[in-house]
Order: C-alpha cells, then sequence, then structure tokens
C-alpha cells in the first residue's frame, strides 16, 4: 500500500493502481506524440515536396528560357545590317538567314508551355507565362520584319525592327518574366514560412513524447526498486524507441532548416534581378539538394506509426509482467 | 444546465455568431484590368479613386495594370476569368470584343451620350465608356527657342524652315517597341484632319476613303514636305527618328514635338520651358475639330458593383475627382465640368489643354486606333518605312500597299470617330 501526501488530502494508492496509472499515461503521451508527429512531418514533407516538384523546376525553365532568349539578344543586337562599313561584325543578314534565332525562340515558347503546367502560384500567375509568350509572338514577329527589309536592301529600317524586337525583349518581356520570377520567390517565401512555424508545430509532439520518455525512465527507476530488479527490458526497450521515433520526426524539421537557408540564396537572386545583359542563373545547387533530401521521405509517414505500435506493445507488455508478478505475490 | 455543458453551449454559440459574421462580411470585388502598370503615377491616381468609391459602397476593387493589356485580356477570356471591367489599348479592340458578344452592354444612363460607343450589333445600347481623354491636335514647342505660334500650315512649314539653322526643328522619335510608328500615325491622322475636314477623316477611318485618295496622299505628301523643310530628310535625321524611343523624343536638341497632351510631364522633365500651340489649320475647312485619343472601358460581367463603378468613373463628380487626384494631369471626356475649379486659372497650361477640349466643335478619335488591328499594323508599318527614307516620291508606292491591306480587311470597321462633344 503506498500513501500519497498532498496538503490537507490524504489519498491511498496500491501499487497495481499506481502501474496502472503509469501505463495509462504513457500510452496517452505516446498517441499524443504520434499524431503530433506524424501530421507535423506530413505538413513539413508536403512542403518540401512542392518546392523540389515545382519550384525548383520552375526556377530552372525560366532560367533557361532567360538564357536561350539572352543568346537571340546578343545574336541580333551585336551583328550589324551594314557589314560593309562595320567590319568584323557579324552580318546581320547571315543571322537571321541561318533561322537559329528561330529554334530558339521556339524553344523558349515551349519551356514557358510546361512552365504554366506546372504547380506554381495561381492561375494568375500563371497567366503570365502566357502573356509572355504571346509577347514572343510579336518579338518573333518584328524580327521577321528586319529579316524581310534586310532581303529588300532597307538596311536602315532591318536595324530599326531588330531594334524594337531588342527593347521588347529587354523591356517587356524581361520585366514579365521578372514578374513570375517575383511570384516564384513569394511561393517559395511560402513554403518558407511553412517551416519556420514547424518548430513551434514541434512541441505539439515534442512535449508529449519527453512526457512519454520521462515516465518511463521515472517508472523504470521506481519499478527497480519496487520490484528488485535491474532492468525492465520492455520498458526499456521502448524508451529506445521513442527516442528513435522523435529523431524520424525531426527529420524534415531538419532538412527545412537547410531549405529555408537556402531561399535567402534565391532572394539574393530575386533582389539583383534578371541581368539583362548576363546570362540568368538557375535554381541554386544547394537548394536543389535540399528539396530532394526533405522531399525524399522513405516512407517515414508509415514509419513512424508502426514504430510507435511496437513502443505500445513494449510498454504493455513490461507493466503487464510487473501486474502479473504483483497478482502472483498477492495471490 | 450543469456550469459545464453552458460553458461548451456558450462556446458553440460564439463560433457559430462568429462564422455567420465572417460569411456576412464577405466583400464583394471588382477586378479592373487597365493598361497603367501598378505603381505608376496614373495607376495610383485612377485606384484612389475607385477604391474610394467601392469603400463608400462596401466592395473592394482588384486592380491588374499590365502594359499589354491587349495579351492579358485575351488570356483572361480565354481561360474564363475576365476582370468585371477592362480597358485596353483602343477603341477597335474593345469593339472587337462587343462585336463577338463578350462585353456585358451598358445601363443608357452611364454616361451622357457623347462619352458612350456604340455598336453595330445592338445599336440602341453603349458597349463602352470613355473615361479618359487625351488632346492630340497639339504641338508641343519649347517656349525660349520658338517665337509667337503659327496659325497656318504654311506659316508652320515657314517655323521650321527658320528654325533649322540653329536646331532641329522638330522632336521625331517613333521607337515603342512592337507599337512602334504610332507617333508617325498621329502626325499623318493630324494633317488629314486639319487639311480635307472630318468628313474625309471620318471617311478614311471607317474603311470607306481609299489610301491612294487625293485627300490622304496629300496628307502624306504634307508631311514629307514639312520633313525636308526642316532638314530632317537626310540619313542621319531617318536614322535619330527611327531608332529613338518616342518619350526621349525631347532630349535632342529640338524646338518643337508634336505630342499629346500626355507629353507634358515628359516636357516639363525634360528642364523645357513647355508651352503648345494647336495644330494650325489649312486653306481648308476652317473648324476641323480635334484629334483626340481615349481610353474607352467596356463591362466583362454583369456584376452590379462592377456598373455602379463605371458609372461613377465617367460621372461628372467621379472625373472631377480623378483630376484633383491627378493635379490637374487627367484630361476629362466631359464638358460640364468646373474647369476653373479643378484646373486652375486659364493661364495654367492643364486648363488650356480642357478648355480646347471642351470647346471642340468635334473631337475625332485617333483614327489608328478606331481601324482593324491589321490595317493599323500596317499603317505604323508604313510610317517606319517612309520615315526610313521620306521622299515624296515613295508614297504613291506606300499607299497602293495600305490601300491593298483595307481592301483585303472587310470587318471590324467602326463607325462614327468623330463626334460633337456636347
Amino acid at each position: 500500500m503506498v500513501t500519497v501526501t498532498n496538503p490537507g488530502i490524504v489519498t491511498t494508492t496500491s501499487t497495481p493502481q499506481r502501474l496502472r496509472r503509469l501505463r495509462v499515461g504513457i500510452v496517452s503521451a505516446l498517441v499524443l506524440a504520434l499524431v503530433g508527429a506524424v501530421s507535423t512531418f506530413l505538413v513539413a514533407h508536403s512542403a518540401a515536396v512542392s518546392v523540389q516538384s515545382a519550384v525548383v523546376p520552375a526556377q530552372a525553365a525560366i532560367a533557361d528560357t532567360w538564357n536561350l532568349l539572352h543568346r537571340v539578344d546578343v545574336a541580333l543586337s551585336t551583328c550589324t545590317t551594314d557589314p560593309a562599313a562595320q567590319r568584323g561584325r557579324t552580318d546581320c543578314a547571315v543571322v537571321l538567314a541561318n533561322g537559329e534565332y528561330h529554334g530558339q525562340i521556339a524553344i523558349a515558347v515551349q519551356n514557358l508551355a510546361v512552365l504554366a503546367g506546372l504547380a506554381v502560384g495561381d492561375r494568375a500567375d500563371r497567366q503570365v507565362i502566357q502573356v509572355v509568350q504571346g509577347l514572343l509572338i510579336d518579338h518573333l514577329g518584328l524580327v521577321e520584319q528586319a529579316h524581310f527589309h534586310l532581303g529588300q536592301g532597307h538596311a536602315l529600317l532591318a536595324e530599326a525592327y531588330l531594334r524594337y524586337a531588342g527593347n521588347l525583349l529587354r523591356g517587356s518581356i524581361h520585366d514579365q518574366l521578372l514578374d513570375f520570377v517575383g511570384r516564384i520567390g513569394a511561393e517559395l517565401a511560402r513554403q518558407r514560412q511553412t517551416h519556420d512555424n514547424a518548430p513551434a508545430l514541434a512541441l505539439l509532439w515534442l512535449v508529449p513524447l519527453l512526457v512519454a520518455v520521462g515516465l518511463l525512465l521515472g517508472g523504470q527507476v521506481w519499478l527497480t526498486k519496487r520490484f528488485n530488479r535491474w532492468l525492465n527490458v520492455p520498458l526499456a526497450t521502448a524508451s529506445v524507441g521513442l527516442v528513435a521515433l522523435g529523431v524520424v520526426a525531426a527529420r524534415p524539421l531538419w532538412a527545412g532548416a537547410a531549405l529555408a537557408e537556402s531561399t535567402d540564396g534565391v532572394r539574393a537572386l530575386l533582389d539583383a534581378g534578371l541581368p539583362p545583359s548576363a546570362p540568368a542563373l538557375g535554381p541554386d545547387d544547394h537548394l536543389v539538394a535540399v528539396a530532394a533530401t526533405a522531399a525524399r521521405s522513405f516512407n517515414l509517414e508509415y514509419v513512424m506509426p508502426v514504430l510507435a505500435i511496437v513502443c505500445l506493445a513494449l510498454v504493455i507488455v513490461g507493466f503487464q509482467r510487473r501486474l502479473d508478478e504483483y497478482g502472483t505475490r498477492s495471490g | 444546465m450543469s456550469p459545464r455543458r453552458a460553458i461548451v453551449l456558450l462556446v458553440v454559440t460564439a463560433l457559430a455568431l462568429a462564422g455567420c459574421g465572417a460569411i456576412a462580411g464577405a466583400r464583394a470585388k471588382v477586378a479592373i484590368l487597365a493598361s497603367w502598370a501598378v505603381g505608376s503615377g496614373e495607376a495610383e491616381q485612377f485606384t484612389r479613386v475607385a477604391a474610394a468609391f467601392a469603400a463608400a459602397n462596401g466592395f473592394d476593387i482588384d486592380y491588374q495594370g499590365v502594359r499589354e493589356v491587349n495579351s492579358v485580356l485575351r488570356v483572361e477570356l480565354a481561360s474564363g476569368s475576365p476582370p468585371d471591367i477592362a480597358m485596353p489599348s483602343s477603341p477597335a479592340v474593345l469593339a472587337a470584343y462587343a462585336e463577338s458578344g463578350k462585353l456585358v452592354l451598358l445601363d443608357g444612363d452611364t454616361a451622357p451620350r457623347g462619352q458612350l460607343l456604340f455598336g453595330r450589333r445592338d445599336p440602341g445600347r453603349a458597349y463602352g465608356v470613355v473615361l479618359k481623354t487625351s488632346l492630340k491636335s497639339m504641338v508641343w514647342r519649347d517656349a525660349s527657342a520658338t517665337s509667337a505660334p503659327p496659325k497656318t500650315w504654311d506659316e508652320l512649314v515657314a517655323l521650321s524652315r527658320a528654325l533649322r539653322a540653329g536646331r532641329t526643328p522638330w522632336c521625331v522619335a517613333v521607337e515603342s517597341g512592337a507599337q512602334s510608328g504610332w507617333p508617325g500615325t498621329d502626325w499623318i491622322e493630324d494633317i488629314l484632319l486639319h487639311q480635307s475636314g472630318p468628313t474625309a477623316y471620318q471617311a478614311w477611318a471607317t474603311g470607306q476613303l481609299p489610301w491612294t485618295s487625293p485627300e490622304v496622299r496629300s496628307a502624306w505628301t504634307a508631311w514629307s514636305r514639312l520633313l525636308a523643310e526642316s532638314g530632317m530628310a537626310s540619313p542621319a535625321a531617318a536614322r535619330r527618328m527611327l531608332l529613338t524611343t518616342w518619350s526621349d523624343a525631347v532630349k535632342g536638341a529640338c524646338a518643337m514635338e508634336h505630342q499629346g497632351s500626355f507629353a507634358r510631364d515628359i516636357w516639363r522633365g525634360a528642364s523645357r520651358d513647355p508651352s503648345f500651340f494647336m495644330f494650325p489649320s489649312f486653306s481648308g475647312p476652317p473648324d476641323a475639330g480635334v484629334a483626340v485619343g481615349v481610353d474607352v472601358a467596356g463591362l466583362f460581367t454583369d456584376k452590379p458593383e462592377a456598373r455602379a463603378l463605371l458609372r461613377h468613373l465617367a460621372s461628372r463628380s467621379g472625373q472631377e475627382a480623378w483630376i484633383r487626384e491627378a493635379g490637374g494631369g487627367f484630361f476629362s471626356p466631359r464638358t460640364d465640368l468646373d474647369r476653373a475649379a479643378v484646373y486652375g486659372p486659364p493661364s495654367a497650361i492643364e486648363r488650356q489643354i480642357a478648355d480646347h477640349l471642351a470647346i471642340a466643335t468635334r473631337r475625332c478619335v485617333d483614327a489608328s486606333d478606331f481601324m482593324p488591328a491589321t490595317v493599323a499594323d500596317a499603317f505604323s508599318a508604313a510610317v517606319l518605312e517612309f520615315l526610313s527614307d521620306p521622299d515624296a516620291a515613295r508614297i504613291p508606292g506606300l499607299l497602293r500597299g495600305l490601300e491593298q491591306v483595307r481592301a483585303s480587311v472587310t470587318t471590324g470597321w467602326l463607325a462614327d470617330p468623330c463626334t460633337a462633344p456636347r
């Protein structure tokens, strides 16, 4: 018989009752920890998947598109419509005749079609891409006009149309692409917010988990004293299992923290803008790697419940043995 | 009831009331698409006027401003999410949507009749409303560099000839991305209007007067002569005109610019001493009216809040609020405003522009904004081709090409580009 004394209250609790209460407490804490851990894991994981499957490819596609357009722009803005007067510069007639610019713009339009199909942003965001596609057609029209007039021997008109095409590319098209990059940045920032909130959410499962581990360790000590046994193996194993559960649940949060760090790099790229005179950068390698790691779940959302069930079974078994033993002694 | 149950009941009731409140508090939103880029002065001015009305009437506005307004509108319509109100780049674009039944027709009381646009599909009901006007029949001049403004075309040519000794008489620059050429089309339109009169202008803008007609040919020839007399027919001048962005035209050492009232800030920003004179008359019709640019709006959804907002924007109080927000840099299609109150004394440039718009017997909408897009594009391209070598001998060939385009386009022509403002 155990007597628990509080100021003004005196209650009496038997050892089997205390064993059962301890078991209920640990099981409850374990269930709470499991629910919190799985939900936190799923939130963090879905954010990482979104970054890996949409944001990173979108950044890659937009950088690839801009680089293609940059090559077109360099080719068309550095050539001359008067090669006799400007020796050493490429003849625009040659650049226009080989049709390479046509192919590059076609690929850029295809890239944009892929981009519009990715799940980045909302419908309004993706409409920006469709507008750029329309503007690229306008750009192509201006270049074709230059080609036509050059063929007619109107070098100045050809130069003017090439200038208009270049200004359209470096003006409206660039601005619209930059607008879309900004929207990708906003998407990353949103994902980052999810990760920033993750430590607070972690308290939902970390506190019950720590309580469960504490109760297990406390119970172990008490059982050692009460039953003169050195170690309750099932409960000790359950304690190790719970620690493992905590490590597994925290895994996407570590990756998420690294992901959040890498968004700083992306933000710096956005702040600098896509330079019209230099190739654009694709997604940061670190971001690609971290997003891939964070998005790789290894089926941990299934491993966690299995681990928790094993821990539960061990707790039940560990306490049941003592209860049975107590019953035998009493009997 | 136990205290515990009472607390639970209270909490549930509070949550239900909060939910109902959230639903009841969901405000309607009117989406507006226009070409004034978000963050620009024009966009700020417009959104302040629209937001103030919306707030007073219990709804919100969602403004989208992009230079490529026509492309965005096309995409939004194709994807089934059009804005409630759109202001495309020209009346012709809006009219094309009206013809295809994409627009919601306006109520008769949306604005005075002269401010409304009527189509062929339902001639009795308007499809668009003019919200903003720019005076185009005007010439900006550096007051310190030019003497008294010319009254006739011949005086203008003589002034240009006199100026060429010291500086470039005209600021002409036509680069404007995919829309390059429009400052030149404005020249032809104004010359044609003032040389041959509004009847010929109207017939030409509506596709009934051939490009090879004497009236059109005479307009091109007059411009060619002016450029030649100004010393601007040289390859160097042609290069400068073609390769300079239109808004940079005044940065050169030039004395005058044929440009709309929207160039007010450009002239002020260029540290010039700006003033203007009206486009001079030829010896022909004495009162040809003025050419204007217009910003038109149409309804793409039948939302009561959108109708109310459009009615307010077109109203006298809405227009006056808009003028105040723009610091006088907004010109209204209405003639019933208290111009002294909103534009200041008669000496103010803004007041003078507003007075010219108000007293004009006719306002003729920019013809290239009124023609079908194919014809307007060919017109701009012809201007560019002409400016590459502004020799009058090339004009007949260019006009024959334009006439072929006109003859091939049988749909999309509008009626009545010239209207009396009162």
